[in-house]
Formats: structure tokens, sequence, C-alpha cells
């Protein structure tokens, strides 16, 4: 092993411009889909946080008692698609009617804790369970009403889902454009050592004697490349997220704790790693073949 | 050590060897010569299993060549030093990495490795150009080189590819005086050439090739 390692130093040292150019291009790939991983995520969890902002209203009639409340509490959550429940008495509904109107006297004088409904108001898992949810609460008998903007959650829960499948499909992208800038600098190494590797198979090195220089070199790119990709974005994202601060409040702690940097800098050198392994592999062996 | 038991190697319909049957004993020192495309670097080939015959048995030692199943050739060429036409040095490493290839490869340590190569640079001729590259030294010193690293591992036999072909006459002379004195420690050689002065002066056996068969076989003493 000590000599594959010298073998791999050796490469990199005899073609420094080479193995810049390597390390330079997978960085830069590292770097993109590093910055990439940190959006997605934070947008995964805005997507999630919009998800849960719109509700569905449900106002009681004035004989509704706490127990029928609470059945049909228990009914929404059955169902397994509320994520939240707030419910509004009387007297709760009254002070916030006094909050809202506070500067008109008239107006505040002439409402009571009487004539204002109470209320439960339910957020969804899914944007789009909103209507169904909506339904169960019409078909209850204590139910007055039942007020959402049925216009603005259906945009929404399509923009919602546009947003993710984008986003998906484009992590995908990055992913296999990762793994292939891996597969051809590694094979790029390899080509250049062709020879070296014909002449090895000629004077007996066995298989994997041919394989691990190259492999450790890739091993070496994939792990430097993840590394300085996720200082660089360890120091440019809370730069970047500054400007977001306050769509971001109460969804996502800004600045991103180091342990998701290090969940990201870690699963990039992993990547690089069984990038460079498959890359390394397939390009020797078709030499040693050859 | 080497039998060709009727072997015949075609690449395509041309034959390369034609049904050639011969036996090279241990420590013996043998020339193979003929013209151009007579079959001699072929020979070679399917003596370290860089090619397999088409038809026949070829045996190094008590390995049938042909039948070795894949993880086994290296086992085979750590038997086999060669000396390549083309040389096969690898150009960005150092005379002293070059050289070191074939150690490096069975595994011995630094310090044997060490050792082994200054002693083959010494009995090349070549002590102190280590740590110099192979585009620095000339075309008699390369063929040391690759002479000293097909020996570096001790093999039982030595194939050299016209390992004075392009070289002055005063320069072949030093490569077979080095060539004999390495049969003389007991490495069985065999060498292609073309160079008749050369066979002619050294009381070895020849073997001669024509269109892939043997037409001569002459054993001198």
């Amino acid at each position: 092993m000590k000599s594959a390692f010298n073998a791999t130093w050796r490469h990199i040292r005899r073609s420094p411009y080479q193995a810049a150019a390597a390390i330079i291009t997978m960085t830069s790939t590292f770097l993109v889909v590093m910055m990439f991983a940190l959006i997605f995520l934070g947008s995964t969890l805005l997507l999630s946080h919009l998800e849960s902002l719109p509700q569905v209203t449900a106002f009681f009639r004035d004989e509704a008692k706490q127990e029928n409340i609470d059945a049909l509490k228990q009914q929404l959550e059955a169902s397994g698609k509320a994520a939240s429940f707030k419910f509004v008495s009387k007297d709760e509904a009254l002070n916030i009617y006094r909050e809202q109107n506070k500067n008109d006297k008239l107006l505040l004088e002439l409402v009571t804790a009487e004539i204002l409904p109470a209320s439960l108001e339910v957020s969804a898992l899914k944007v789009g369970d909103l209507p169904e949810l909506a339904e169960i609460m019409k078909q209850s008998s204590i139910v007055e009403d039942v007020v959402f903007a049925r216009d603005v959650v259906d945009k929404l829960a399509k923009f919602i889902e546009g947003t993710r499948v984008i986003t998906t499909a484009l992590a995908i992208l990055l992913f296999v454009s990762l793994v292939f800038t891996t597969l051809f600098i590694i094979s790029l190494r390899v080509f250049v050592h062709k020879d070296e590797i014909e002449t090895m198979r000629l004077l007996g090195a066995g298989r994997w004697k041919i394989f691990w220089p190259f492999l450790l070199e890739g091993i070496f790119y994939g792990v430097f490349s993840a590394t300085f990709s996720g200082i660089v974005s360890f120091f440019v994202t809370p730069l970047v997220a500054s400007f977001y601060q306050d769509i971001f409040l109460g969804v996502l702690t800004l600045p991103i704790p180091v342990v998701v940097y290090l969940i990201v800098v870690g699963s990039g050198i992993l990547l690089g790693i069984l990038a460079s392994f498959i890359g390394g592999y397939i390009a020797v062996n078709r030499y040693i073949k050859a | 050590m080497i039998k060709f038991d009727k072997v015949v190697k075609k690449f395509g319909s041309t034959p390369a060897l034609d049904n050639v049957d011969l036996e090279i004993n241990d420590k013996e020192f043998v020339f193979l010569t003929g013209p151009t495309g007579a079959g001699k670097t072929t020979f070679f080939r399917l003596l370290i299993r860089d090619l397999l015959p088409t038809k026949g048995k070829i045996f190094v030692g008590d390995l049938d060549v042909a039948k070795l199943p894949s993880h086994k050739i290296p086992h085979l060429r750590k038997k086999i030093g060669v000396v390549f036409q083309d040389l096969k040095l690898l150009l960005d490493r150092t005379i002293f990495e070059n050289i070191a290839l074939p150690l490096e490869i069975i595994g011995k340590t630094p310090s044997e490795i060490k050792r082994r190569v200054d002693e083959l640079l010494f009995l090349v001729g070549l002590s102190g150009l280590g740590v110099r590259f192979p585009r620095e030294l000339s075309g008699g010193e390369l063929q040391r080189v690759t002479i000293a690293r097909a020996i570096a591992a001790d093999p039982q036999i030595l194939l050299a590819d016209e390992p004075t072909g392009n070289l002055d006459i005063g320069t072949s002379w030093g490569i077979m005086k080095l060539l004999s004195e390495i049969n003389e420690r007991g490495t069985t050689v065999v060498m292609a050439t073309h160079n008749m002065e050369i066979v002619a002066a050294l009381k070895k056996r020849k073997i001669v090739l024509d269109k892939g068969k043997i037409t001569k076989d002459e054993k001198r003493i």
C-alpha cells in the first residue's frame, strides 16, 4: 500500500498542471453541487413552511359544545392530513376583534363575545389536502361556515409541486454531472499513464497493483475538492443567506449550523470517493484488458 | 525450461509462427535470428502470454502458458525478464525508479530496492545515473537500463528483443558482454537479433526463423 501511495504522489508531483486542472474542475463541480444542496435544503424547509401556512377555518354554531368540537377535531386528526389545530373561543375572538379595531370605538361598543362565533383553524400537512379537510368540516352539524381561500391554495399547491419537481430534477442532474465529471477526470489521468499501465502489466504487476495508485489519486481529488468546496460554501452561504434572513425567519436557522455543513461535506467526500473508485476502476480496467 | 510444441500463431489468415517445435534448456544462451516479420517478437509475446497461440502448447518450466488462468499471468511474467524492442521505459520516472519497478511489483521493501538497484546500476555500468530521467541518457545507456530492469527481480529467463538494434558496434559489444555475464550467472537468455556479426562471434545456439518456421537450429560449442 505504501508503494501505491508513493506512486500516487509521484503521479501528482510529476504532472502538477494536470493535477491542478483536475482539482479545479472537480472543485468547481463540487462547489456548485454543495451550494445547490444547501439551497435545496433551504427551499425544502421553506416549501414545507409555506405548505403549513394556509388554513381552513370552521366557525361553530352557538349551540356547539366543547365535546362536539373535540369530536370534530379527532375526526380531522384521524384523516392523517391535518398538521395543526388552533381553537379560538368566543372570548378569544372578541379579544382579537378588539385588537384589530382598537382605533374604532363605535365598532368596539357594538360587539360582544356572544355575537362572535368560536372557530377552529386547521393547517394541512400538504397544501393540496386542505379542500378535503374543509369538506369534513362542512359535513359537521355544529359548523356554521367554513372559510378558506381555494384559489390561493390551489395556486400555491401547484407552485410548490412544480418547484419540488424542478429542484429534484436539478439535484439529480447535478449529481449525475458530478459523477461523470469525476469519471472523466480519472479516465483522463489514466489515459495519460496508459504506457505505464501497459509496462507494469508486462512486467508482471497484478490487477490491484496497477489499480491502487489511480484509485488513490481519484480519491485524493474527490476528498480535496469536496473539503475545499465545503470550506468555501461555509463562508459564502451566510453572505448570500443574509439577503433572505427575513424570509427564512422561523423557518431555517441562520447561519446554517456547522453540523449541516459537515453532513453536506461528508456526503460530498463519500460521493467523490465512490465516483473516483468507479471511474478509476472502469478506466484502468479498459487499459488492462487492451 | 522453455518448450514449444507444434505452436501456430496466426494473425487473420497470416501465420506469424507456423508449427514451431523447440526446446530451450535451463541456463542456455540462444540467438533467435531471421528477417523482419519472421516471428521473433511473436515468439517472445507468446512466451509472456501477451498473445495466445492459435494452436499448440507452450511450457515455461511446469507452467502451461496457454492454459494459465488470468490471475496467474503475473506469476509467469515474474519468471521472465524482458528487454523490449521499444524499451518501454517510463519517461516520467528516473532511471532508479524504472529499474525499481519490477522490485516494487514483487513487494520488496524500500531498503531492499535501494540495495538491489544500486547493485544493478553498478553491474550495467550506470552508477551515479539513477537520478536522471530517460531523456537524459544515450541509446546505449537506455538499453542497459532496460537490461537492468529486466533482471532486477532475478528472473529465470531473460528475453532480449533486438537489444543491440540502432547501437554502434562498440556499444553493442558492451551489451553482449553484459548479457553473457547474466547468462553465466545462471539465467537462460534468448536474444532476438539481426546482427549476424555478433551471432557469428559468440559460439552460442542459433535458431533461424523465416516466415514463422524454424529453418535452422544450430547448437555450437
